[in-house]
């Protein structure tokens, strides 16, 4: 048993399977979409299930168990056995790393349920993830190494068109990259960083958004982390989602504007604080805001929900605030052209005022974008601490981006990016509806990628991760405090690699773990059924009929919805 | 006399009534488990004070609306009431600056002026747009290993078995083999038991400080550290105390003072986190620190040190572990070490190394981490590759070969510019002779013939602070670019001969502490002492033309 892991030999793949490991070919031509741009038209107001009562109570019953048998453990462990609590304790006149108050949460909870993240992962995370087998001591406080692998169906990987390839064109132009310029960067972007590589990728990036110009930064949380101090200061005003990403929050400390979060998604609420601000002004002084941005995500990663943009932008005429977008999960995976959230709504990109995006996701390479007015990215050339201090994107990572950029406007390999687009589409609504159809809740909108299937309690994380992994899928489970206490969820994330023979699979697996864990719930008012009774199909059915029904809006209750209002 | 009042029959009955419910809901409560405790406390008090009832009634009203109400109250405190038409007109008159300013025409050679690699050359040359060939002093790439054939050759090996992005955070199947192989590998290197990867050097500081600051806490930095550890302090929410410029005396005293005034005071068991926070090779002067003192300061007043190593790593020590070698001291003495993998490790990224402890805290607490997809899988190769070639070509005393070359070129050419007493009156050199980036300033009689020391630029008191303070948008000095304006002449001056030299670059309105720009000479293990020698000529020339009039 190791306690080390040392680098796997993947070698003895054949090129074939490796390929096919790592994008699935299409097995008909039936399961392809095309998503259908929505013309301006606003998102319907979204429907969501609720669980059952005791759901609920049983969800914040387990925490409190939890609770109270971690403080007690504390106590008596602290009070009895304080050599293997030193770590909490003072040492030598230095207090802890951390205190016992803060990492309560760590040391009680999140380590007993270890061994489900972080697993470590060998080769191509594409279709098929190969994960790397370990065993757990002492309630995951350390793990060995048998040495043995799993390969698993990947439904974790940010993988969305499916460029997470180690064949085809965006490698050989990712090895080529490195003959010609090296590995390494040599300095920030305004001193020596900036090849013509760079140029061209951000030519490139500006024209596939729409925008008059983009710039590039070496990592996509450091693009929003650095953003917003160049274009804000203490008189402005930040309205933020509440949901919005870690990294919009952390660049919105740093620029030192005042902040105020409004309900996800909610456009009434937003329109009711943009009319107090405005008229309001700074507290106190009540002198008026020199600039209000409004800072939204495209697709939220962990909801799977959509921000409405019509409506958005609806607001943004009659409020004149600046809008930033951040399209990290939408980009590439969402819209007829892969071309994000203003694709998806058929919105001119110039209406927004910042598009933010990161190539971790679609495009399978690493970094961000800000994309927008030429003023704007001029200013952000001289002013983004990122140009001045951190390295710029080294030449391989810039080549994945130009060719799978370039592949999905069709211009690389022509189809093979609509291939992708409309598998990717496919995937989604044929896994959401399924599993409407199960009687799971799931939430989000009809066309995104994202599925957040909810498990409620605590302790189903841990039981639906290791019985999936089990059954060779690897999932990614979270829990508070990534989402709200009570809706522990699973967040499925589809790829147009993924087959659609995949996809049947994986629904039989979660059909069969759904029964054993009591997860199927849902009452049919999100989706599911069209006649209002709690839907419970049987997964041979829902295997037969979901991939002719799931390219028909009248199955997506949302969207049913709005059809029958416009008749 | 006594008379008899008659009650109206209604009333009687009425209280009766209230009388009869009133003691169905006494029994409903006594049926609850503990219950009835409550209701014989009630009784008992009741009858040896009736006032007191009341009191406690009126009490619990009170307790009830208050926290009903106090989120409505505190919400629209300090705000005006406006009518719905004042409010649409507020709204209709409010007119936003522009997000953005425009870049003013007297900038704009700013973004002209920003070189256009084509071809970064195999030895220590490189091409731009414009110049074809050119000396490289500008890479911080200070090992020059970027083509050396085993980093290519891995690299190209890891990109056709990995791809080239990890499509997710670490701790969602981002973490691959690779990955954990280089933080072993950086764990060995160093002798140390934790290590922690970053996506980029720039972001590592900032996640890393404020996962171990928080309020209470107490930091005393620098007054020379770099704009990622200011971000970093900024998010905090830590006391923060400046201390001068690698100035240990000033330490000492302050260290005293808090001594004496807050930390005698601290019970034990509930003492605050205290850190000493510097940089190996600051960044923005090119000098080191007094490493043995700050040792013993921090021991002696009980405080832990966070040293930023992104441009010491791979340059000072014998075989290149840092600061911490380059004065013999053990690893373990400093709490928390950042370093680069982008500078003299040919990647992209940073790393954090330290005890188990604290590294563990970083996996879950720290957010660039958490939230952040995992580096390429080639660059780490790349950067583990890169140290086993420091450490290949170890000689007996253990001194690597190829960071030896590094630092003979280093002596070579600042022995060059220590010696020229001419070239010294019109430039201060900033750095320690150890440093990989040479860099200096116009000398103080220069910047007095021009005016440049009649305004401090950033820092307290300083024209940049005044306009944050007041809010003003247009951050652009006229002098600040005057003076940016002569470097870049040098600058341009040097390329048109053949050599590539950089300037200083900064956000200058993102500046807390005082900086002045310099130029830097960023110095490579593969140039020959003859390219030093006409590099030198070159730049040595440049200056005088530019300077001396």
């Amino acid at each position: 048993m190791a306690s080390k892991i040392t680098e796997v030999d993947l070698s003895f793949l054949s090129k074939e399977d490796k390929e096919e490991n790592e994008f699935g070919s299409l097995t008909s031509q039936d399961y392809r979409y095309k998503t259908v741009a929505r013309n301006g038209k606003a998102l319907p107001d979204p429907i969501e299930d609720n669980p059952p009562y005791y759901v609920l109570i049983i969800t914040y019953l387990n925490y409190l168990i939890l609770i109270i048998v971690g403080h007690i453990k504390d106590f008596l462990g602290v009070t009895f056995r304080p050599h293997l609590y030193k770590d909490l304790l003072e040492k030598d006149g230095l207090a802890p790393w951390y205190s016992k108050f803060e990492s309560f949460y760590i040391r009680r909870l999140k380590q007993k349920i270890d061994d489900c993240f972080a697993i470590p992962t060998c080769g191509v995370p594409g279709r098929l993830i190969t994960c790397i087998d370990r065993d757990s001591h002492d309630y995951n406080s350390r793990f060995t190494y048998p040495g043995t692998t799993s390969t698993c169906l990947n439904l974790s990987s940010y993988n969305y068109l499916g460029f997470a390839q180690s064949e085809g064109a965006c490698t050989e132009a990712a090895l080529k990259s490195v003959d010609d310029y090296g590995v390494g960067t040599g300095g920030p972007r305004n001193t020596i960083g900036t090849t013509d590589l760079h140029l061209k990728v951000e030519k490139t990036i500006a024209k596939f958004i729409g925008n008059e110009d983009a710039i590039l930064v070496s990592m996509g949380y450091a693009t929003n982390a650095s953003l917003f101090s160049s274009l804000l200061d203490k008189k402005c005003l930040i309205i933020s989602d509440e949901l919005n990403h870690t990294s919009i929050r952390t660049g919105v400390r740093l620029s030192g504007a005042s902040v105020k979060p409004f309900s996800h998604n909610n456009m009434h609420k937003l329109e009711a604080l943009l009319k107090e601000q405005i008229s309001q002004g700074q507290p106190r002084s009540h002198r008026p805001w020199k600039k209000i941005v409004v800072a939204v995500e495209g697709l939220y990663s962990m909801e799977g929900t959509m921000v409405n943009l019509p409506k958005l932008l609806e607001l943004k005429k009659k409020y004149k605030f600046y809008l930033f977008v951040d399209e990290a999960h939408s980009i590439g995976a969402i819209g007829p052209r892969g071309r994000g959230v203003c694709d998806y709504f058929g919105i001119d990109p110039n209406d927004v005022d910042i598009l933010m995006g990161t190539f971790t996701k679609s495009f399978g390479a690493a970094g961000g974008y800000i994309s927008g007015s030429q003023q704007l990215i001029d200013r952000l050339r001289l002013d983004l601490n990122a140009q001045n201090y951190s390295e710029s994107i080294p030449a391989p990572v810039l080549a994945q981006i130009y060719t799978s950029t370039k592949i999905i406007m069709g211009e690389i390999n022509p189809g093979e990016g609509a291939e992708r687009l409309e598998r990717i589409a496919f995937n989604s609504r044929y896994l959401r509806l399924g599993l409407q159809r199960l009687g799971f809740i799931v939430f989000g909108v009809d066309d995104s990628p994202v599925i957040p299937l909810m498990l409620y309690t605590p302790s189903k994380l841990p039981a639906f991760s290791r019985m999936l992994y089990k059954r060779k899928i690897a999932v990614v489970v979270v829990g508070y405090p990534a989402t709200p206490l009570p809706s522990a969820r699973v967040r499925l994330c589809v790829s147009a690699s993924l087959k659609k023979e995949d996809i049947d699979y994986l629904l039989k697996h979660l059909s069969e773990v759904g029964d054993k864990l009591f997860l199927k719930f849902s009452s049919g008012v999100a989706g599911g059924t069209l006649d209002g009774t709690k839907p419970r199909w049987n997964v041979d059915d829902v295997i037969r009929e979901t991939p002719r029904d799931c390219k028909d809006p009248r199955f997506f209750v949302a969207t049913a919805l709005e059809e029958k209002q416009k008749l | 006399m006594a008379t008899n009042i008659t009650v109206p029959e209604a009333l009687a009955n009425s209280a009766r009534q209230v009388s009869i419910y009133f003691h169905k809901f006494v029994e409903l409560i006594e049926l609850i488990p503990g219950g009835a405790i409550i209701i014989r406390y009630i009784k008992s008090s009741h009858k040896d004070d009736p006032f007191r009832t009341v009191l406690e009634l009126a009490l619990f009203i009170f307790a009830i609306r208050y926290f009903t109400t106090k989120r409505y109250e505190s919400k629209k405190k300090g705000q005006i009431k406006l009518s719905e038409r004042e409010i649409n007109e507020l709204v209709e008159e409010w007119e936003p600056e522009p997000l953005v300013l425009p870049v003013k025409d007297q900038e704009r050679w700013k973004l002209e002026k920003i070189d256009i690699i084509t071809k970064p050359g195999y030895d220590s040359h490189i091409n731009t747009t414009k110049f074809p060939n050119l000396i490289n002093l500008a890479s911080l790439n200070f090992l020059n290993l970027s083509h050396h054939p085993k980093i290519i050759s891995e690299a190209k090996r890891i990109i056709s078995q990995n791809g080239v992005g990890a499509c997710g955070p670490p701790n969602f199947y981002g973490n691959q083999d690779i990955h954990i192989n280089l933080e072993q590998s950086i764990c060995e290197f160093f002798k140390v038991d934790g290590c922690v990867l970053y996506g980029q050097d720039f972001a590592t500081a900032q996640s890393v400080l404020p996962s171990f600051l928080k309020r209470g806490d107490y930091v005393l930095v620098d007054s020379k550290c770099n704009l990622s550890i200011q971000k970093a302090l900024l998010l905090s929410r830590a006391t923060v105390t400046y201390f001068n410029h690698n100035d240990t005396e000033h330490l000492e005293n302050i260290l005293t003072e808090f001594q004496d005034e807050v930390f005698k005071y601290e019970k034990s068991g509930e003492i605050s986190r205290k850190f000493i926070i510097t940089e190996g090779l600051f960044a923005n002067s090119g000098d080191l620190p007094n490493l043995p003192k700050l040792i013993e300061l921090k021991k002696r007043f009980k405080f832990r040190l966070f040293i930023d190593e992104s441009l010491s790593i791979g340059v000072l020590g014998k075989s290149g572990r840092g600061l911490t070698e380059h004065y013999s001291i053990p690893i373990t003495d400093v709490d928390i070490i950042m370093g680069s993998l982008s500078n003299a490790l040919n990647g992209t990224g940073g790393f954090c190394i330290g005890d188990k402890v604290m590294s563990y805290h970083q996996r879950i607490g720290s957010l660039a981490y958490c939230f952040s997809a995992s580096l390429p899988a080639y660059v780490t190769k790349v950067a583990s590759t890169t140290l086993n070639l420091i450490d290949q070509e170890k000689n007996s005393q253990g001194e690597s070969k190829i960071v030896k070359l590094l630092q003979d070129n280093i002596k070579f050419i600042y022995n060059k510019f220590v010696k020229d007493s001419k070239l010294l009156e019109f430039i201060e050199i900033q750095s320690s002779p150890e440093s990989s980036i040479l860099q200096f300033q116009l000398s103080k009689s220069i910047r007095n013939v021009f005016e440049f020391d009649k305004i401090k630029y950033t820092g307290i008191n300083s024209e940049i602070g005044i306009r944050n303070k007041k809010g003003q948008s247009d951050k652009f000095i006229e002098k600040y670019n005057e003076e940016e304006q002569i470097l870049q002449k040098i600058v341009d001056n040097c390329k048109e001969n053949g050599v590539l030299i950089t300037k200083s670059t900064f956000s200058l309105a993102q500046e807390a502490l005082n900086i002045i720009p310099t130029l830097k000479i960023c110095i490579n293990k593969d140039l020959t002492h003859d390219e030093l020698n006409k590099s030198f000529e070159i730049l040595k020339k440049s200056i005088l033309l530019e300077l001396d009039q």
